[in-house]
């Protein structure tokens, strides 16, 4: 599920990578408040990929479903998670609560809150 | 996309034509509830309508608002409908009134209310077309939204986002400080419009 602030490159990038790739506006959620796209994402087993620093903080102290926080300039983001790509679907495929930062030091992964 | 389809509450409520209390209120009583509903916070429960939900609020509303139907005789139609089998009678039937009688249709054809098909006109039927439009044309972003720009409160941490779309402000200016055009950043963001990228500019040029 793609936040209707991350480019769309992106989606591009993974539509051609075989995954199946949402956007905030195709879900009816382009206006909708951030934990709007949390909810609907965790009913439908998606994960939500967001550039915004906010939504991924958080989301990082309080995981809630799965949730991709890219951190670098906007249009360097498809490049970026493409080459995490593999990394983060293994991860996130291990856990159901889930928050991953992406920046260009690697990745890493929030605690399971509870 | 239909089954993908989700309105929070509070833009199914606009839709629909009523207040969140009474759409609530509809949702207390069993008359349309959200199918995805998970509370976050003891304060803060998100309810998402489905595009099926949306269709079932909308029938609703056309017999409760346009026909002046009351709300008790709906919810006595909706629960006898129930008992009989339909899981979601409000989307799967065809409904009319008549005076202050609701009317239905079966699968079939059948009117349930003794009534034959010819006593039926076409203006006292819940036409599900013209629903179905409105809920897809409500999942576009509001042509005249274009240039215009909000804080709404979670979304983006209050950030300046444009109108009807989840999109920073900042975000366009980034793009615009690095050299990027207009067409690069309509690629980049699709749902937005010259004005929202001309707007974005005039505030870079406002800031100083």
């Amino acid at each position: 599920m793609l936040d209707n602030d991350v480019d769309a490159a992106v989606g591009r990038m993974l539509r051609r990578q075989k995954h199946v790739c949402v956007s905030a506006r195709q879900a009816g959620l382009a206006a909708a408040a951030d934990d709007a796209l949390t909810v609907w994402a965790s009913d439908h087993h998606a994960v939500v990929v967001s550039t915004d620093q906010e939504f991924g903080r958080r989301r990082w102290r309080h995981a809630i479903g799965r949730h991709l926080w890219l951190r670098c300039h906007d249009w360097e983001v498809s490049d970026l998670l493409k080459v995490h790509l593999d990394e983060v679907a293994d991860r996130m495929e291990a856990q159901s609560d889930l928050t991953i930062r992406l920046s260009k030091d690697g990745l890493s992964s929030s605690v399971k809150w509870s | 996309m239909e089954d993908l389809l989700a309105f929070p509450d509070t833009r199914a409520a606009v839709l629909a034509g009523v207040s969140l209390r009474r759409l609530r209120y509809w949702e207390e009583t069993g008359l349309v509830a959200p199918s995805i509903k998970r509370q976050l916070s003891p304060g803060n429960t998100v309810r998402l309508y489905s595009y099926q939900d949306l269709l079932s609020l909308l029938v609703v509303s056309a017999l409760r608002i346009d026909r002046r139907m009351p709300l008790q005789h709906i919810r006595r139609v909706v629960e006898h409908l129930r008992l009989r089998g339909y899981n979601a009678p409000l989307r799967e039937l065809k409904f009319a009134t008549l005076g202050r009688e609701i009317y239905f249709q079966h699968p079939d054809g059948s009117w349930e209310g003794d009534l034959q098909p010819d006593q039926i006109v076409l203006e006292e039927t819940i036409r599900l077309a013209p629903l179905r439009s409105r809920i897809e044309s409500a999942a576009k972003r509001p042509a005249d939204a274009a240039g215009h720009v909000v804080k709404r409160r979670g979304v983006h941490a209050s950030a300046p986002v444009f109108v009807g779309t989840r999109i920073r402000v900042s975000t366009v200016q980034d793009y615009l400080r690095h050299g990027f055009g207009t067409e690069a950043i309509q690629k980049a963001f699709p749902d937005l419009a010259i004005q929202d990228i001309e707007e974005a500019q005039r505030l870079i040029s406002a800031a100083g």
